[in-house]
C-alpha cells in the first residue's frame, strides 16, 4: 500500500504485511546491516532486567546478581516500581556481589562464592539463581565453577541464568534465551497427572489459584488467596485462563514461572502446557516438549471470542474434553452475543490504529492478538510503532500468528533512533478522517494534543498491559471475560469522543490548553 | 543507640551507579545534551532518573549511541562519533546549539575501553561545542562518584570561565590590564560575597521531593540574608558558572564527600561548609539549621523573622483544627522504621521524634562515603538518650525488613523500592525518601522541608495513618506476601 500525503512516505515508511516486514528485516545478529538500516536502534531494557524479571514470581528464592550494586539496583527499581506495586509480586531479594573496579581487573569469582555461602546462611532460601552482568561476563568470570564450589556447602539448589546486559539486545531474543533455562530446573516426571494443565508465559502478574494452593514437598509454594479472589476485583490473565481450564473439568497444575523450587521442578508432571503470553511461554513449552514430551497448545494470548474458542478447542483436543469445551463455549458466547453485536455495529467499517508501544517499540504479541480480536469485530487493523529488529527477534510469535492465518498491515521503516512516529502522519498516510478510526495505545506517553488529537475527538482505548486495569476482567483482555471488557471499553470511548467536546487535562498539557486559543 | 554494620560481601541496597549520578547532575544544566554511550538497560535507568529534573525544571535529552553486542566486544567508537556529530549538528541546524555536551559511559563500554576523550575532542573541534567526556561505569561507584565527576570536570573544563571572570574583576579593581593565562590557578577571589553560598548536588539529599525542598532551603537562606549564589545543578545556567568563586562557601547538602570537586574548590580558594548541620526537616531541625547558618553567614534577626513568619503561616492552618488534632494525637507515640540516605534519614528521625512524638525504632542509613555516614550518626547522638533505636549502616533490604519486624513498628518510611518489602511484612509504608521518579505522586510544588514543610509532612503522615489504622482490614487482605 502506498502512503498518501504523509511525511512518513518521504522518510521511507510503508505499510506492508507483518510477514513481509519480518522477511525484509535482516537477522538480529547482522550487526553491520542493522546499523546501516536502522540508525540509533538500541533495544529496550537489558537481558539482566528480563532475566531477573522472569524469576520475580518465584518463592523462597534469592536472585544473586554477580556484578556492581548498580545492576541490582536497576533491576530492583524495575521490579519494585513496576512488577511489585502494579502486579502484586512479592519482594524479591537480590543481593549483589558488589563488584568494583578491582574485581573488574582481578576477577570476581571469589566474591561470588563468598556471596553464595553468605546468602545461603543468612536468607536460608530453597533456591538461589545467579544472574551475571556486563562486567562479570566481559571479564569472563567462571560462574558455573564458582557455583559448583559453593553448592558443596549450600543446601539451597543453585542455578545460573546467563544474563549479561550487552548480549541479545532485542527483547524477544533475550526473553527466549532466559525462559528456556527454567526447563533445566525441572525434573523428568515419574508420573503424568491426568487432566492437569500448566499455564506458561505468566511473568509479572502474581497469580494464585486455589486449586494450585498446596504444599510442595511439605513446603509452602507461596500460593496466596485463590483465583480471582487473591487479586480482588482486578484479576489477571491466568485467573481467566484458570477459569477456562477448570470449566473443562481440568486442573491447573503449575503457573510458570512462579512458586518455589519444588513447584517449578515438578511442572513436567502436567498432561499439557497452555500458553498465556507466547513470547514468554512458547520457548519454554517447546523446550519442555523436547525434554519431557509435554505437549503444548499452539494457540496463545486468546483475545476475542474466536481466538478464545480456538484456544479452548485445542485444549479439548489434547485432553478429550470436547463436550465440556463446546458446552462452555456456547454458554459464554450466548452471554457475550449482545455486547458483541452492539460493538460490532458501532465500529463497522472503522480502522483500528494499534500502537506497539509508544517509546519501547517492542510490543508485538499483545497488539497482534488485539488486532485479531478487532478484525473479528469488523474493524481493519493497522499496527505501527514496532521496531523491525524487535519484530525479527520475535520469530516464535510471528510464526504463531501466521500459522493462525493472521497477517495484518504494519508500518515498516527505519524508526531512526527508536523515536515514535507521529500518529497524525500515520492518520494522513491512511487518508483517514475523524470518526473513521479508533486509537489503541499500549504504553505511557500516548499521543494526545488538545485541539488536534485527543480523546475528545479521537476515541482512545488503553490496552497496555501495565496500565490497563478493568474491573472484574483480566488486564490483557484474554478469554471471554477479557473480550467483554474490551467491547465495553470500545463502546465507552466511542461514546466519550462522539458526545464530548471537552479536552482531557492530559491533552491540554501537551496541546492547546484553552478552547479560546484554538483555531 | 545500637549501631549495626554488616560485614557481608553481598550488598542489596539503594545504590544507583555512577552514570545515574552524572546524568542527574548534568540534566540540571540548562541547554545541555547528554550522549549516553552504554547499553539500553543502563541508558533507560539514567533516562528515568533524569526525569527527576523535569518538574519545574527543563528537559535535557539523553541520546543513546545504540550499542549492540558486537560493539560491546569490538568497541563502539564509530557509533559514538556518528551519534555525537549527528546529534550536535542537528541541534545546530535547529538553532538549538547546546552550550555543553556530556558524554557518559556505562559498564560494558567502559571495560571495552572506547576512547571517549579523543572522540569528544575531535567533535568539539569540528562543531565548536564544548564536550565533557566522563567514564562513569557502575562498578566505579555510585551516585556520588558520578556527581563528583560531573561537578569536578565542569569546574575543570570551565576553569577558564571561572578564573577569567575572577581576574577581570581583579583588573577592574586594580586598574592593571594583564594578559591572562587561562590555566593559571585562580587567585583568591576579590569579589567573594560575604554571606553567599553555592548549593552543591541537591539531588543527593535523599528526599523524593528534593526539588521543592531545595527551593525551600533557598527561600529560607535568602530570608536570613544569606545569598544562594549558585545551585549546582538545578535549573542551572552555565553562564552563571563565572560566578562560582563569588560564594564564600560551598554547601554539599548531603554531606557526601565529593573528593575531586572539593580539591578543585580548594585550588580556587573556595571553602566548603564544614559544620555538621541537620537537613531542615521539621520545626526543631529547621530552627537549628537556619540559626546556625545565619550566625555564620547572614542575619540572625532576619532568620528569626522568617521563622516567625512561617510559624504564623503554619499556626493559621493548624490551630484549633480538629483534623490536625486528631491526626497529631493518633500518630503520637507510634513507632516507625526509616530507610533513607544517611543525612536525610538522621534528620527525619529527629523530626519524627521531636516534632511528632513518633519513635524511630529502626533507622537504616545509606551513604557512599564515610563523611556522610559519620555526620548522620553524630546527628542521631542528640536523640540517643530520648529513645531506644537501632541504626543499620548500609543495610541489605533483608536485614532492614527483619529489624522492622522485630521492632514491631507501626509503619515504615522509605522509598517506593522498599514499599513491597514492607507491605510483604504487612507494615504500612510511606514514601518520603529516594527520588521523584515513580515515587512522588504529589504534583503540588510544596516542600516537606522547612517550617512550612511540616504541612507537607503532616499530609504525608496522615496518609500512612489512614493506611495503618483506618484501612487495616484491607491491608491484611492484600495479596502481598513476605519472603517467608
Amino acid at each position: 500500500m502506498e502512503l498518501k500525503t504523509s511525511k512518513l512516505d518521504k522518510a521511507g515508511y510503508k505499510w506492508v504485511k507483518v510477514s513481509k516486514m519480518f522477511d525484509e528485516t535482516p537477522p538480529v545478529t547482522a550487526s553491520c546491516e542493522i546499523n546501516k538500516r536502522f540508525p540509533g536502534y538500541e533495544g529496550l531494557w537489558c537481558k539482566l532486567i528480563m532475566a531477573v524479571t522472569s524469576y520475580a514470581m518465584t518463592k523462597n528464592s534469592v536472585a544473586v546478581i554477580h556484578g556492581p550494586t548498580n545492576c541490582a539496583w536497576a533491576v530492583r527499581n524495575f521490579c519494585s516500581t513496576n512488577y511489585s506495586l502494579y502486579y502484586g509480586n512479592s519482594f524479591l531479594h537480590m543481593p549483589t556481589t558488589n563488584i568494583d573496579q578491582n574485581s573488574v581487573i582481578h576477577g570476581g569469582s571469589e566474591a561470588l562464592i563468598k556471596t553464595l555461602l553468605e546468602v545461603a546462611k543468612d536468607y536460608k532460601p530453597e533456591h538461589i539463581c545467579v544472574f551475571d552482568t556486563c562486567s562479570t561476563a566481559l571479564i569472563a568470570d567462571d560462574v558455573q565453577t564458582a557455583i559448583n564450589i559453593a553448592q558443596k556447602d549450600c543446601q539451597a539448589k543453585i542455578d545460573y541464568i546467563p544474563s549479561a546486559g550487552f548480549t541479545s539486545i532485542p527483547l524477544g531474543k533475550s526473553i527466549e534465551e532466559v525462559t528456556v533455562k527454567y526447563a533445566d530446573m525441572m525434573e523428568t516426571p515419574s508420573v503424568i497427572l491426568e487432566n492437569t494443565v500448566n499455564i506458561l508465559g505468566q511473568y509479572k502478574e502474581q497469580q494464585d489459584s486455589s486449586p494450585v494452593k498446596k504444599t510442595c514437598s511439605g513446603k509452602r509454594d507461596g500460593s496466596g488467596m485463590g483465583c480471582g479472589k487473591g487479586r480482588g476485583k482486578y484479576p489477571d490473565d491466568a485467573s481467566e485462563l484458570t477459569r477456562m481450564v477448570e470449566a473443562l473439568g481440568l486442573k491447573v497444575h503449575r503457573i510458570l514461572v512462579s512458586g518455589n523450587h519444588d513447584y517449578i521442578k515438578s511442572a513436567p508432571q502436567a498432561s499439557v502446557n497452555v500458553i498465556s503470553c507466547p513470547t514468554w511461554g512458547l520457548p519454554l513449552a517447546e523446550k519442555m516438549e523436547e525434554k519431557f514430551k509435554t505437549p503444548y497448545l499452539r494457540h496463545s494470548i486468546p483475545i476475542g471470542i474466536e481466538a478464545t474458542s480456538k484456544w479452548i478447542r485445542e485444549l479439548a483436543f489434547y485432553t478429550g474434553k470436547h463436550k465440556e469445551a463446546e458446552d462452555f463455549i456456547s454458554k459464554e458466547i450466548l452471554e457475550l452475543q449482545e455486547i458483541f453485536d452492539k460493538t460490532k455495529n458501532l465500529v463497522k467499517g472503522k480502522v483500528a490504529l494499534i500502537e506497539c508501544g509508544r517509546n519501547s517499540q517492542t510490543a508485538f504479541a499483545r497488539p497482534m492478538a488485539l488486532a485479531r480480536a478487532l478484525q473479528e469485530l469488523g474493524m481493519t487493523p493497522y499496527l505501527f510503532g514496532l521496531h523491525p529488529v524487535e519484530l525479527k527477534a520475535k520469530k516464535i510469535d510471528v510464526d504463531y500468528f501466521l500459522w493462525d492465518g493472521f497477517d495484518p498491515q504494519i508500518l515498516t521503516g527505519n524508526y531512526a533512533n527508536q523515536q515514535p512516529v507521529d500518529i497524525t502522519e500515520v492518520v494522513k498516510s491512511l487518508e483517514l478522517e475523524e470518526g473513521q478510526y479508533v486509537y489503541f495505545t499500549q504504553d505511557v506517553f500516548p499521543m494526545a494534543k488538545a485541539g488536534i488529537f485527543d480523546a475528545e475527538n479521537i476515541p482512545r482505548v488503553e490496552t497496555g498491559v501495565h496500565l490497563r486495569r478493568v474491573i472484574n476482567a483480566p488486564g490483557r483482555g484474554v478469554g471471554f471475560r477479557g473480550a467483554k471488557a474490551l467491547y465495553q471499553n470500545i463502546i465507552e470511548v466511542l461514546k466519550f469522543s462522539s458526545g464530548n467536546k471537552k479536552a482531557t487535562l492530559y491533552g491540554r498539557v501537551h496541546g492547546e490548553f484553552y478552547e479560546f486559543g484554538r483555531k | 543507640m545500637n549501631i549495626i554494620k554488616s560485614d557481608r560481601q553481598y550488598k542489596d541496597l539503594m545504590r544507583p551507579g555512577s552514570f545515574v549520578g552524572s546524568t542527574l547532575t548534568a540534566s540540571g544544566i540548562k541547554n545541555t545534551l547528554i550522549i549516553f554511550h552504554g547499553i539500553s538497560g543502563c541508558n533507560i535507568e539514567a533516562t528515568h532518573f533524569r526525569s527527576d529534573q523535569i518538574p519545574g525544571g527543563s528537559y535535557v535529552p539523553v541520546i543513546p549511541t545504540g550499542l549492540n553486542e558486537a560493539d560491546c566486544i569490538q568497541g563502539g567508537n564509530e557509533k559514538l562519533l556518528s551519534t555525537l556529530r549527528t546529534s550536535i549538528n542537528q541541534a545546530i541546524a535547529r538553532n538549538k546549539t547546546p552550550e555543553i555536551v556530556f558524554l557518559l559511559t556505562s559498564d560494558a563500554i567502559s571495560i571495552v575501553g572506547d576512547d571517549i576523550k579523543t572522540a569528544a575532542k575531535v567533535v568539539e573541534e569540528e562543531t565548536g561545542v564544548k564536550i565533557i567526556a566522563l567514564d562513569t561505569p557502575g562498578f566505579a561507584g555510585g551516585l556520588v562518584h558520578g556527581t563528583d565527576a560531573v561537578l569536578a570536570e565542569l569546574l575543570n573544563k570551565c576553569r577558564d570561565i571561572v578564573i577569567l571572570s575572577d581576574q577581570r574583576e581583579c583588573e577592574n579593581l586594580s586598574g592593571i590590564g594583564n594578559h591572562l593565562d587561562s590555566h593559571t590557578p585562580a587567585t583568591p577571589s576579590l569579589r567573594m560575597t560575604t554571606g553567599s553560598i553555592n548549593l552543591i548536588a541537591p539531588h543527593l539529599i535523599g528526599s523524593k521531593n528534593w526539588t521543592n525542598d531545595t527551593d525551600e532551603i533557598i527561600r529560607l537562606l535568602q530570608g536570613a540574608d544569606i545569598q544562594v549564589n549558585l545551585n549546582l545543578c538545578r535549573n542551572f545556567d552555565l553562564k552563571e558558572l563565572s560566578k562560582f568563586a563569588e560564594a564564600k562557601y560551598n554547601y554539599v547538602l548531603s554531606s557526601e564527600k565529593l573528593g575531586n570537586f572539593e580539591k578543585i574548590c580548594s585550588d580556587l580558594n573556595s571553602d566548603m561548609v564544614k559544620e555538621n548541620l541537620p537537613l531542615p526537616i521539621g520545626v526543631a531541625n529547621t530552627e537549628e539549621w537556619l540559626l546556625k547558618f545565619a550566625q555564620k553567614l547572614g542575619s540572625v534577626e532576619k532568620a528569626k523573622e522568617i521563622l516567625v513568619q512561617d510559624q504564623k503561616f503554619v499556626q493559621k492552618q493548624l490551630r484549633f483544627n480538629y483534623n490536625f488534632s486528631w491526626m497529631s494525637t493518633l500518630m503520637y507515640g507510634k513507632r516507625c522504621g526509616i530507610l533513607a540516605h544517611a543525612k536525610f534519614g538522621a534528620s527525619l528521625a529527629r523530626c519524627m521524634l521531636w516534632d511528632f512524638g513518633i519513635v524511630p525504632k529502626v533507622i537504616g542509613l545509606i551513604a557512599e562515603t564515610d563523611k556522610a555516614m559519620d555526620e548522620a550518626i553524630e546527628l542521631l547522638k542528640e536523640i540517643e538518650n530520648q529513645a531506644e533505636f537501632t541504626v543499620l549502616i548500609n543495610p541489605s533490604y533483608f536485614d532492614y525488613g527483619n529489624h522492622l519486624k522485630q521492632a514491631e513498628v507501626d509503619f515504615a518510611i522509605g522509598s517506593i523500592q522498599d514499599k513491597p518489602l514492607c507491605i510483604g511484612h504487612k507494615i504500612p509504608h510511606l514514601s518520603l525518601a529516594g527520588f521523584n521518579f515513580f515515587n512522588q505522586y504529589n504534583f503540588i510544588p510544596f516542600p516537606n522541608f522547612g517550617i512550612r514543610g511540616v504541612l507537607g509532612l503532616m499530609t504525608e503522615l496522615s496518609i500512612v495513618m489512614e493506611e495503618a489504622f483506618y484501612l487495616k482490614n484491607m491491608i491484611s487482605s492484600n495479596n502481598y506476601e513476605s519472603f517467608k
